[in-house]
């Protein structure tokens, strides 16, 4: 469902990805970690059309993303990190051009729409400018345009940033219904235990370079560590860094 | 359902078209009519319609040209130049709200959008914006020709108008992602910034020659002279001898090219106005494309080293950053000087400045540019250092230990230091070669100085905008810049002549006036610094 096969990513001298190769299978939950600027969010870009690759190619859903930009965006669902929206407006107004950029007929925009506003209890909010609404309210509005025109292939940039331990849940429950369904979702966060706890295998990515990949239980072995925290924090980690910490806490001691 | 066919025919996606164009114009309108994002909370509509008014009296100037004129490719040309002039500037001083957002590309670049299709959607914000100026600087001048030369003649000013605008707008639009397009990333900011200038001298030298051409006899020029076919108002101009019913082949042929070039301007910009040219302007705005390196370790070590109250360290800092980093602020701020420049060279056009000591009854005249700049070059400068995209960044300011209104000071004061006084010190060089004493010029240039600080005192207190703290809202710039200008406008010629008749010619008086300014200024500060619970209130973070 999605391959990558040598995805490179220069911005000018910087390699933000590095000659990447993945391969994930159709109703894989997969998760993408890495430490910040590792190339996560870069490599996902790539994935939804928006970076041109500087080398490499890649495939989402059968479809080239470089000769086939517009085939791969009409199968894929993307929650981007920033959460960016229309801010001008309101929430019914920016799901109803998420519809229509999408081609979702207006018989089933008018029966999802409201199942969505329902499902993240924002029927009360809906006719109110995005930017009037709380982080949390406005990503429940991004996950919703993502997953409105029921893509085969979900990019989730963080997508638990700002929601409640609710919502979470709800968001959770409705991810494993739809990989239930055989969608793909790739799968970008921080928060190591919803990573360990819903992607069925896990690629660790450091500085551009994917360092490790395989079941959270694999990466355990790999790295000879008893949790996934330890097993990412040796990858990604260097072995100053506790001499880092130490040096910083005795510089906060200085008068 | 006929323009769906035909949208579907030149390959755009109507539903996409039509959802991207009303999303765009729904922004705009939201944005600059209702301005959500309002500091102090009240409806910026206002802010809409004093720029409405504002252009429509700039075309009601005009009047009087078009009244004592008969030849109506004479008027058209000055009203096309004049519009065009207004049009360019405009897009200028808004760049990037107006032409492209570097937020398309992270808004819409993983949806199913032909470039095409956000092309022609973009395309159709522009026109409805261009069409909106058009309307009201040329609306006093199209009713005035329809009342003296009929309907048709009318009808073929206000097609000019607008199209003769539009390709201003698309050309300067071509021009910025030519640059775009040509410079290398590494060297991208810097080459951009060095267009902005040229643009900018491009732009205001029209209004300068304008200017020069409008004091003279310039309609009994354009009757014998053939250079205005030359420029693109004259083309556009040649609309009225096509329904006049007497055109010539050159008219015929001026018709012709005004139709071709705005194809080709067209054309190009298609490939321009894209998805990857506002990628390209977030790259820009987020400055992925600096290298840090030497120049990062270069800057830390002056954080370190710097001196001074730690307000005033953060304001200078965060401006020095700022004007490196963020091209877009580099960009306004520089887009300045081509404007001081003009203003400069208008201002001192009839001969030197009288020296208001020898001569108390001063007419004003073109030298009021020159004295404008001492009030309208800081209070731009303080437009640009307020707004900025990372607006939101100013969180920092309210979670610091730091007090806020020192804050303001220390702003206030970067832009008396570094920029105010050394442009007084540049007219101090100019009048002391055209006033005969040292020290009236010494004199004059201190009176000037005080009222420049306390203007902008006063800006200060009555709009307490941090740095960088307010977002770039379309028109909200020009609306505080046109604001300004009215303002200042009253204070030279009501303030000045009336200063310079009553304070100048007497020792004592202009003793007393030095003091009264001076007490003025302390009294200013003192209510400044001393957090006036009014300007308090309206200091707030607000996202």
């Amino acid at each position: 469902m999605i391959l990558l096969q040598g995805l490179t990513k220069h911005f000018g001298e910087k390699k933000a990805v590095d000659n990447i190769s993945l391969e994930i299978e159709p109703g894989e939950v997969f998760g993408f970690l890495g430490p910040n600027g590792a190339g996560k969010s870069t490599t996902v870009k790539m994935l939804a059309g928006m970076l041109k690759p500087t080398a490499g190619r890649a495939e989402v859903a059968g479809y080239d993303v470089a000769s086939q930009p517009l085939e791969v965006k009409k199968r894929i669902g993307y929650v981007p990190e920033s959460g960016a929206l229309f801010e001008a407006l309101t929430i019914s107004e920016h799901l109803d051009l998420f519809a229509n950029l999408h081609h979702i007929p207006t018989h089933l925009a008018n029966r999802r729409i409201p199942e969505f506003l329902n499902l993240f209890e924002l029927d009360d909010v809906k006719t109110q400018p995005l930017h009037s609404l709380s982080k949390g309210t406005k990503q429940k509005v991004v996950l919703t345009a993502a997953l409105l025109h029921n893509p085969q292939v979900l990019f989730l940039d963080e997508p638990f940033n700002g929601l409640d331990a609710n919502v979470t849940l709800t968001v959770k429950d409705l991810l494993r219904r739809l990989t239930e369904q055989g969608k793909t979702i790739l799968f970008c966060s921080h928060i190591l235990e919803v990573v360990e706890r819903i992607c069925t295998r896990i690629a660790i990515i450091h500085n551009g370079h994917i360092v490790a990949q395989g079941t959270s239980t694999e990466l355990m072995t790999q790295t000879s560590e008893p949790s996934l925290e330890q097993a990412f924090h040796k990858l990604t980690v260097t072995s100053r860094s506790n001499s880092l910490t130490e040096n910083a806490v005795q510089a906060l001691g200085e008068i | 359902m006929i323009f769906s066919s035909f949208l579907q025919k030149i390959d755009i996606d109507p539903a996409q078209w039509t959802a991207l164009a009303a999303t765009f114009i729904k922004s705009d309108l939201r944005r600059s009519i209702a301005s959500p994002i309002s500091r102090t909370g009240k409806s910026g509509g206002k802010n809409f319609y004093i720029l409405v008014l504002f252009y429509l009296l700039l075309g009601v100037s005009l009047i009087p040209f078009i009244v004592n004129q008969q030849d109506l490719f004479a008027i058209n040309f000055v009203l096309l130049s004049y519009s065009m002039f207004v049009v360019g500037s405009q897009i200028l001083i808004e760049y990037n709200s107006v032409i492209i957002s570097p937020e398309d590309h992270a808004l819409l670049a993983y949806l199913p959008v032909s470039s095409r299709t956000f092309f022609w959607a973009k395309l159709c914000n522009l026109l409805l914006y261009v069409l909106t100026f058009t309307a009201v600087i040329a609306l006093p001048a199209v009713v005035t020709i329809s009342i003296l030369h009929g309907f048709l003649p009318a009808l073929a000013t206000g097609v000019a108008a607008f199209l003769s605008n539009l390709s201003c707008a698309l050309l300067v639009v071509l021009l910025y992602a030519l640059v775009l397009d040509r410079a290398t990333p590494r060297r991208l900011q810097s080459f951009l910034s060095g267009f902005q200038v040229v643009l900018g001298i491009g732009i205001y030298g029209i209004f300068f020659a304008l200017s020069y051409l409008l004091d003279g006899a310039i309609f009994d020029m354009l009757g014998s002279q053939q250079w205005p076919l030359f420029l693109p108002p004259g083309w556009f101009s040649s609309y009225v001898h096509l329904v006049s019913g007497h055109a010539g082949v050159t008219s015929w042929l001026l018709s012709a090219l005004t139709l071709i070039w705005l194809g080709v301007l067209t054309r190009l910009a298609a490939g321009k106005l894209s998805l990857g040219y506002s990628e390209k302007l977030g790259f820009l705005a987020a400055g992925s494309y600096a290298n840090p390196g030497r120049r990062t370790a270069a800057r830390s070590v002056r954080i370190i080293n710097a001196t001074g109250p730690f307000e005033a360290r953060v304001v200078r800092q965060l401006i020095v950053s700022q004007f490196r980093e963020d091209s877009k602020f580099k960009m306004s701020v520089l887009a300045i000087l081509p404007l001081t420049f003009f203003y400069f060279l208008i201002g001192t056009r009839e001969g030197p400045l009288v020296d208001p000591f020898l001569s108390p009854h001063i007419q004003m005249g073109r030298s009021v540019l020159l004295y404008m700049l001492i009030f309208l070059f800081p209070m731009m400068l303080r437009t640009h250092v307020t707004h900025s995209d990372s607006y939101r960044a100013s969180w920092a300011f309210y979670v610091s230990p730091i007090d806020l209104v020192q804050i303001l000071v220390a702003e206030k004061n970067v832009l008396m230091r570094y920029f105010v006084l050394p442009f007084l010190g540049v007219l101090a060089g100019i009048l002391w070669f055209q006033f005969e004493y040292l020290t009236h010029v010494l004199l004059h240039v201190l009176v000037l100085g005080l009222l420049a600080h306390l203007f902008l005192q006063l800006a200060f207190m009555f709009a307490p905008d941090l740095p960088f703290s307010l977002p770039n809202i379309k028109g909200q710039q020009s609306l505080r810049l046109i604001s300004g200008v009215l303002v200042v406008l009253v204070i030279l010629y009501v303030g000045f002549p009336f200063m310079f008749e009553y304070f100048y010619p007497e020792m004592q008086k202009f003793v007393l006036f030095i003091m009264a300014l001076v007490i003025l200024n302390l009294a200013a500060e003192y209510i400044l610094r001393n957090r006036s619970p009014r300007f308090l209130r309206a200091v707030e973070f607000a996202d």
